[in-house]
């Protein structure tokens, strides 16, 4: 599926009008996975690469396919020093936005985008370490493989060394329970991404 | 061929390197099992959301077994007990809560690092001393007013068939474990080492390969508890021990099978069992081999007492005639197929036939009291009845009416402390708390009271309310206790149930002496110890009666007189205070 929907995103480009183009991105990400105290939001990255297709004057959609890393941290003392937890979870995300520049003419254009998402499992792993041991796991089979959610943020739009730039900060939230398990906890895709994006 | 070993020596010894480091990782499947038993247990009374009962605990179990006996390295077995970690929850207390203790006793086994990964450990001690388990939990939780153990909510699986599948029996035996590690209060003073049990019943329960095979284990399981309040009971286990009974009574008397008690009317006519037989083989059985089977089924807290609670199984079966050999005055072995009859009818003779007399004199000045009839209804006039006495046997080798706080109204000339207790805390699960120290007597201190000799009587038949009735009962101020070791149950019973139909229980509260003397396993040790024998089985005699008849016959060592008989009109007893102490050990 996701095979599919990189040809058809490229297909795509190839049609669109002179303001389309593709577009790459990276950027790091913030995320909140569960609601259970004791977790923080984790620091994560996303790579990722969209195009843009025109819908009308200063709005167009724009389909990416993004590798995305989401983790979430916690820590506890306990005798011997400091336990620290850390859940990653990478995902084949696959956003449709619909992203509107309000003020076009301006040397930095503020965007506000929304849509939703689409993301595919590919690894979950727990790493925890305290005094100087560390316990790995895969923990792929507690995960949902799909998930889905909507997302919203804004950003901005500038012309620098003749390629369009863009800088966006996104919420991300998931619609459902990602994990697998007869637990009672809710574990919910909740990020927060910077990505700064170049288009040609 | 030299290049050849030159190639592959390298990758053979790479290889042999590799297998020996599997095989030493590898954990049987007992360890793997053991071990998902503890951090289940764990996580059942430590961790605050499954103590709320939200998540079905149970199903995790179930669910995680399977995998747990797939896998074969520690770190595969470790990442599935912090799956069930994380199936309890995850929230992550930043630290020891305030007032957490980390009870070591409890815990020992998170050090095993062979099959504990130390940072799995320490996660679950961040659980241990992290979280302040809630007083209330859905599995466990005390019984107002008294403290033992609620069981009542954790009964998943107990209708399913008598034989239920591997998981339920696994989940009953990890069930029982935790139970007793967390919530049996004498656990500190079994004879065996509970973990190792663990690792020993696990195959058995696993390996079950029939409903009897499965209830023979938990009940071998529960005997190991040694506490005579621990009976197991199921249909299964009824059916093996036999719907029927030779309707005699028995008891183990001087290293042999006496018969005390026959019930004529249900023998019927032409059989020759008589009191005092000894039964030497039970269907061609020495009576001992069968003795010693029972003896692993069987939990009793001291060696009296086992015995005491083997003589209820000994005679059962499921034939309508039992093959007895037995011999009469050291006679020749004789041979008696006795009929048997069923436990209800044997049941209803044994009430029919109990002297229902609740008191009467001997020798005129002696009274005697059956502690067994006398209700609290009747205490008054008892005691009206025979405060001129010079003496009073309580006979206490029955279980008494709840009667002991009236009684102490009479015979004590002040409220004194008889008992004090320990419970399961609640707050640090595996632990046991002081709690209360009850009193017994008069709140106001007067002189009527009975100013007699005060003597009770007891054997191995003398068992839980009974023992507590005789802790009161011995602090009046001159009273003597006459007879054999208790049965050492003590403390309200835990009722608990499994998978499959079986109930057991503990005994889920410790009375201790105000001086802190134990009772659980010692029972109340008399002052003056007396058994009886076959030869005085034989002549009808009751020698624990005469030797206390003889000890009140003998002048009071200290030679002092005795005041005059009191009334006791004037001393009724608090009915408000009787009413809130009645709640403990009932």
């Amino acid at each position: 599926m996701i095979g599919v929907l990189t040809a058809l995103l490229f297909a795509c480009a190839t049609s669109a009008t002179a303001e389309s183009g593709v577009r790459v991105t990276a950027g790091v990400t913030r995320s909140s996975l569960f609601d259970a105290s004791g977790w923080s939001g984790g620091l994560g990255y996303r790579f990722g690469a969209s195009v843009r297709l025109p819908l009308f004057a200063g709005v167009w959609f724009e389909p990416e396919i993004a590798w995305a890393r989401r983790t979430t941290v916690a820590t506890s003392a306990v005798d011997g020093g400091t336990l620290k937890s850390r859940i990653a979870l990478q995902y084949l995300e696959a956003p449709m936005l619909v992203k509107r520049c309000v003020l076009r003419q301006r040397r930095f254009a503020p965007i506000v985008l929304g849509g939703l998402y689409y993301a595919a499992n590919l690894t979950a792993s727990v790493h925890t370490e305290v005094g100087g041991h560390a316990f790995d796991e895969n923990a792929r089979s507690e995960v949902k493989r799909h998930d889905a959610g909507w997302i919203a943020g804004g950003g901005v739009e500038f012309q620098k060394a003749q390629r369009t730039w863009t800088v966006e900060v996104r919420y991300l939230a998931g619609f459902g329970s990602i994990n697998r398990m007869v637990t009672s906890d809710r574990w919910r895709t909740r990020s927060l991404t910077t990505t700064v994006g170049m288009k040609w | 061929m030299r290049v050849f070993l030159r190639r592959s020596l390298p990758a053979a010894l790479l290889l042999g390197t590799v297998l020996t480091l599997q095989a030493s990782d590898a954990l049987d499947e007992t360890q793997r099992l053991a071990g998902l038993c503890k951090v289940w247990g764990l996580l059942k009374y430590y961790h605050p959301d499954v103590a709320t009962g939200t998540i079905d605990w149970d199903e995790a179990l179930i669910e995680a077994i399977p995998r747990v006996q797939a896998v074969q390295t520690r770190d595969d077995l470790n990442h599935e007990f912090m799956v069930l970690v994380r199936t309890a929850g995850l929230d992550l207390p930043p630290g020891p809560a305030a007032g957490a203790i980390f009870p070591r006793s409890v815990f020992g086994w998170l050090d095993d690092q062979e099959v504990f990964d130390p940072v799995v450990a320490a996660y679950l001690k961040v659980i241990v001393t992290g979280n302040q388990p809630a007083k209330t939990n859905r599995y466990a939780n005390p019984v107002k007013n008294v403290g033992n153990p609620d069981f009542n909510a954790d009964r998943g699986g107990y209708s399913l068939p008598e034989y239920p599948d591997e998981a339920h029996r696994l989940l009953a035996l990890f069930r029982y474990w935790n139970m007793v590690q967390y919530f049996f209060p004498n656990r500190d003073i079994m004879d065996c080492n509970w973990e190792e049990e663990l690792a020993r019943f696990a195959p058995r329960f696993a390996d079950a390969r029939d409903a009897t095979e499965y209830h023979l284990a938990f009940a071998e399981l529960v005997a190991k508890i040694t506490d005579t309040h621990a009976g197991v009971y199921s249909s299964t286990l009824w059916n093996h021990r036999g719907l029927y009974t030779v309707p005699v009574r028995t008891r183990f008397i001087q290293g042999q099978t006496a018969i005390t008690q026959v019930f004529p009317r249900l023998l019927g006519a032409g059989i020759d069992l008589r009191v005092g037989d000894v039964i030497t083989q039970i269907d061609g059985v020495p009576t001992e081999t069968v003795r010693a089977r029972l003896r692993k089924t069987t939990s009793g807290s001291n060696a009296d007492s086992l015995e005491y609670r083997v003589d209820q199984y000994l005679l059962g079966t499921n034939a309508a005639s039992l093959p007895l050999t037995v011999t009469r005055d050291s006679g020749p072995p004789a041979m008696v197929t006795a009929n048997t009859v069923s436990w209800s009818a044997y049941n209803s003779e044994v009430s029919a036939t109990r002297d229902p007399t609740v008191y009467r004199f001997i020798d005129s000045d002696v009274g005697y009291v059956s502690m067994g009839v006398l209700l609290q209804s009747q205490v008054a006039s008892t005691m009206d009845a025979l405060m001129s006495t010079r003496a009073i046997v309580f006979d206490d080798r029955a279980y008494p009416n709840n009667t002991l706080y009236l009684l102490a109204q009479y015979l004590k000339p002040a409220s004194t402390p008889f008992v004090k207790f320990m419970d399961p805390d609640y707050a640090h699960p595996g632990s046991v708390v002081a709690t209360e120290t009850l009193y017994s007597g008069p709140s106001q201190p007067t002189s009527a009271y009975y100013k007699g000799r005060v003597v009770i009587l007891l054997d191995e038949s003398t068992i839980s309310h009974a023992e507590f009735t005789a802790m009161c009962l011995r602090t009046a101020p001159d009273a003597t206790v006459i007879g054999s070791r208790t049965s050492g149950a003590d403390g309200n019973v835990s009722s608990i149930y499994m998978p499959g139909g079986l109930t057991t229980g503990f005994s889920g509260i410790v009375p201790l002496y105000p001086d802190g003397r134990p009772t659980q396993r010692v029972g109340i040790v008399p002052d003056i110890e007396v058994r009886p024998t076959i030869a005085g089985v034989r002549d009808g005699r009751d020698e624990v009666l005469e030797a206390a008849l003889a000890f009140i016959n003998r002048p009071p060592t200290n030679g002092g007189s005795r005041a005059s008989p009191s009334t006791s009109r004037d001393r009724r007893p608090d009915s408000a205070l009787v009413r809130l102490r009645d709640k403990r050990d009932r």
